[in-house]
């Protein structure tokens, strides 16, 4: 993948003006355009966005872009942000894209920001119906906040075998019978 | 004595660090060795098994079985022993002891470690030998269905499935396995002539592994914690004093109550593993000696459909979507209220699907978003469109259904076979899953009156498709297939008219587009890529040139814009016999693209493209020997 074309795109989007190495630090960026490997059937939609990563409270600009090879058709998006995100602006649910042969972006912009430190995700399920069925395609477009860091909440124990292979443990619904001989 | 160079005295085994994370490991200069383990019972496959411990190295390591010296010897590397037993154990007790030897003459003997070896074979009942049992059961997982609509998992209708030849394990009180074994299609496992009184416990694994030729390993790691192998276990209990079973279930985690997952997802890696194991029963089916290279699936419930794909995103799951990432690995999505693909067994039979044409056939296909309806570049119409069939025809059943949203309720699906026509043709994945389904299905239908059943695609797919000298496409396969089944020809044709497709007769698809061109060294060939049906991935994006080198040395392969301004051409090159990668050249240059090569004599593709997608880009090849 071309990276410095996509880190160059991404500063446009956000209008950022400072140096390529500040902007890496500051801003994430993900597009699944270019993305070479094998992936999933869905709606022929992809994704590029950018985020600006802050601090705890900070807002964080959100700039989405979808672009489909499609002419014609409706594209229903389905908003979703994780619980610990709130939206600052105006709050988007779902956003309805007449899809036509001329435009070939269709942006979502938001304001975001989170009270904890972590990684959180809005969230976007597109549906395109080109009047062959419906497809689908799920996004999500992460926010750091703070450490940025995933938070798990997990009850599996990981251990390390005497094999010496590590393992996540789940407790088994299990059974006991004794057998009378 | 002193080390010379750090003036530090030596004790027997002394790691030093060098810079960041290098480290060298001395060796003890003391004569006799004063360290080493119990072995520890790695695996037991057939009776048959391998032993671990710590020891110092290059010390001599031998087995003892029962006081009975093992032939077989290892020497000590990194601070560690691993060996085989090598021949087949007799059911019941045995004592294991290491002994580890320096120069031949000093030796030290480990402690001993108790191990019982049972099989899966015998009657459950009395106790076959005094003082033991036998503890058997059953492996089952939740497996949540899909709507009758075929739209979104119904939690309603989970069903406990047999978990297929996983890996259990008998596990001793101090963690130390005491034997193994893999479950059989029933999901049941058996281990004879363990201990009376006791306190054991069960583990699966999320591994299905059989070693050796016709054989297999997949496994199931949580690539958000460490790449961690899935496992769940019953609790330690005795075995007191008679036979037992053991059944053990893998919860979906899912409360009807709160329809929500409120319980740890136990069951999604198993889940995959039968999807998989189902796929590769119907490989077995045309081809029962197959052996599948290894395959770890990487499942989290925080793989979210995000990001660009790096290591450090795969790390924190953001996958981009479920995904196979043309090596040894699938990433399936388990974010729930968005989407998860543990239970949507289409998909992850599709992905299996790009690993099986990865391994046993050929992948030409540069990836991608896609999607049906849409003019797709012909090498990814074609992987997309086997992946969409190979998973109706590995499940019998045409309907392909994607499950995501909110509790997992909404989705789409498509009927692989009768999906109404959208764009149909050659580079259209929906064609192409619709013809190899129909070459496979035994329903005749319309055009369809073919009904070959899976051995001969198989047999195409890992015969002329892998060895074609075109791109893989469906006129490299349909050429392949009239070649491998030539009295089928007009009925291949009746399916391919069905798609709107004329007759295929050559691997090039000369008579149907101009995707390929051709020149000789020296010359100037041109060629075109356009932005019509869209950019990266889609028709016309791509061009082929063919070319032949007879005199082996250095070639300047270059690509330069000849309409104009604008473009940035990048080219992969490939050898066509045997189909190799030579090399890719993706740099950001305005209008032109150059690299040197060595090249044996052979014929060569070209693949051209343009990264900037201007409407329309011509651009001069030249490939001329230094």
């Amino acid at each position: 993948m071309k990276t410095t074309k996509l880190l160059l795109s991404c500063l446009l989007m956000v209008g950022a003006t400072t140096q390529m190495s500040m902007a890496e630090e500051k801003v994430a960026k993900g597009t699944t355009l270019g993305f070479k490997h094998c992936m999933k059937p869905g709606a022929p939609v992809d994704i590029t966005y950018t985020t600006t990563k802050v601090k705890v409270d900070e807002v964080s600009e959100v700039n989405i872009i979808l672009t489909t090879t499609l002419q014609s058709g409706e594209m229903e998006v389905t908003i979703n942000l994780d619980e610990a995100l709130t939206q600052i602006d105006e709050p988007l649910e779902s956003i309805k894209f007449m899809i036509s042969a001329v435009q070939k972006e269709y942006p979502i912009r938001m304001k975001v920001s989170a009270k904890k430190d972590g990684l959180y995700y809005v969230r976007l399920l597109t549906k395109i119906d080109s009047g062959n069925g419906a497809r689908m395609r799920a996004m999500a477009v992460p926010i750091y906040v703070g450490d940025g860091k995933l938070k798990q909440k997990s009850r599996q124990v990981i251990m390390k075998a005497m094999g010496g292979e590590n393992i996540s443990v789940s407790k088994a619904e299990e059974t006991i019978t004794f057998i009378e001989n | 004595m002193r080390n010379r160079l750090y003036d530090l005295p030596l004790v027997a085994l002394m790691t030093l660090f060098v810079g960041c994370g290098d480290f060298v490991e001395e060796t003890s200069t003391q004569d006799t060795p004063n360290r080493l383990d119990a072995p520890t019972v790695e695996e037991i496959n057939n009776n048959n098994p391998t032993l671990v411990g710590s020891c110092e190295l290059k010390d001599t390591i031998t087995i003892l079985i029962d006081t009975k010296s093992l032939a077989n010897t290892t020497t000590c590397n990194n601070s560690s022993y691993r060996i085989t037993v090598g021949s087949t154990l007799e059911n019941g007790a045995h004592d294991i002891t290491a002994i580890a030897t320096r120069n031949g003459v000093d030796s030290i003997v480990s402690a001993i470690t108790p191990v019982f070896i049972t099989d899966t074979t015998g009657g459950i009942g009395a106790s076959e030998i005094d003082g033991t049992v036998t503890l058997s059961g059953k492996i089952t997982y939740d497996r949540v269905r899909m709507n009758k609509n075929s739209v979104g998992l119904d939690y309603d209708n989970t069903i406990k499935e047999p978990a297929k030849q996983v890996v259990v394990s008998l596990i001793g009180s101090l963690g130390q396995t005491l034997a193994s074994t893999t479950t059989d299609d029933s999901g049941a496992y058996r281990f004879t002539s363990i201990p009376q009184e006791t306190m054991v416990k069960i583990r699966v694994d999320a591994k299905m592994q059989k070693i050796g030729q016709g054989g297999w390993d997949v496994q199931v790691h949580d690539n958000t914690r460490g790449d961690v192998l899935y496992v769940m276990e019953g609790v330690f209990s005795s075995t007191r004093s008679s036979n037992s079973t053991r059944n053990l279930n893998a919860s979906s985690g899912w409360s009807l109550g709160d329809g929500a997952y409120t319980q740890e997802r136990t069951a999604a890696p198993f889940a995959i593993l039968g999807s998989i194991y189902q796929a590769m029963q119907k490989v077995n089916s045309a081809d029962s000696g197959a052996t599948f290279p290894a395959l770890v699936v990487h499942w989290s419930k925080s793989n979210t459909a995000s990001g660009n794909g790096t290591e450090a995103e795969l790390r924190d799951g953001l996958i981009i979507t479920s995904h196979f990432d043309g090596k040894n690995n699938l990433y399936i999505l388990g974010d729930a209220n968005s989407d998860t693909d543990e239970y949507d067994d289409h998909i992850i039979i599709h992905e299996w699907g790009h690993y099986f044409e990865a391994k046993f056939s050929r992948v030409d296909s540069r990836g991608g978003a896609h999607g049906e309806g849409e003019r797709l570049d012909i090498r990814l119409a074609f992987g997309e469109g086997w992946g969409n069939a190979w998973s109706a025809i590995a499940t019998d059943d045409s309907i392909y259904y994607d499950s995501s949203g909110w509790k997992q309720g909404s989705g789409w699906s498509m009927d692989i076979e009768h999906e109404r026509h959208n764009t149909p043709g050659w580079y259209s994945e929906a064609s192409i899953q619709r013809i190899l389904y129909d070459l496979y299905d035994s329903n005749d239908d319309g055009d369809d009156r073919l009904s070959l059943g899976f051995k001969p695609l198989y047999d195409v797919l890992t015969g002329g498709q892998k060895t074609t000298p075109a791109f893989t496409s469906i006129f490299s396969f349909v050429t392949e297939l009239k070649a491998h089944t030539p009295q089928n020809t007009d009925l291949i044709d009746d399916i391919l008219r069905s798609e709107d497709i004329s007759t295929i007769d050559n691997s090039y698809g000369s008579t149907h587009h101009n995707l390929y061109s051709d020149m000789d060294i020296g010359d100037i060939g041109t060629l075109c890529t356009s932005r019509e049906y869209g950019i990266r991935n889609k028709l016309n994006t791509h061009k082929y040139m063919r070319f032949s080198v007879y005199q082996s040395g250095n070639y300047k392969v270059q690509v330069r814009q000849n309409n104009g301004a604008g473009s940035d051409p990048d080219f992969a090159l490939y050898k066509t016999s045997p189909f190799k990668t030579i090399g890719e050249v993706e740099e950001v240059m305005k209008g032109i693209e150059q690299q040197e090569y060595e090249l044996s004599s052979g014929d060569y593709l070209l693949d051209v493209s343009d990264y900037n997608n201007l409407s329309l880009a011509c651009f001069d090849i030249s490939i001329n020997l230094n």
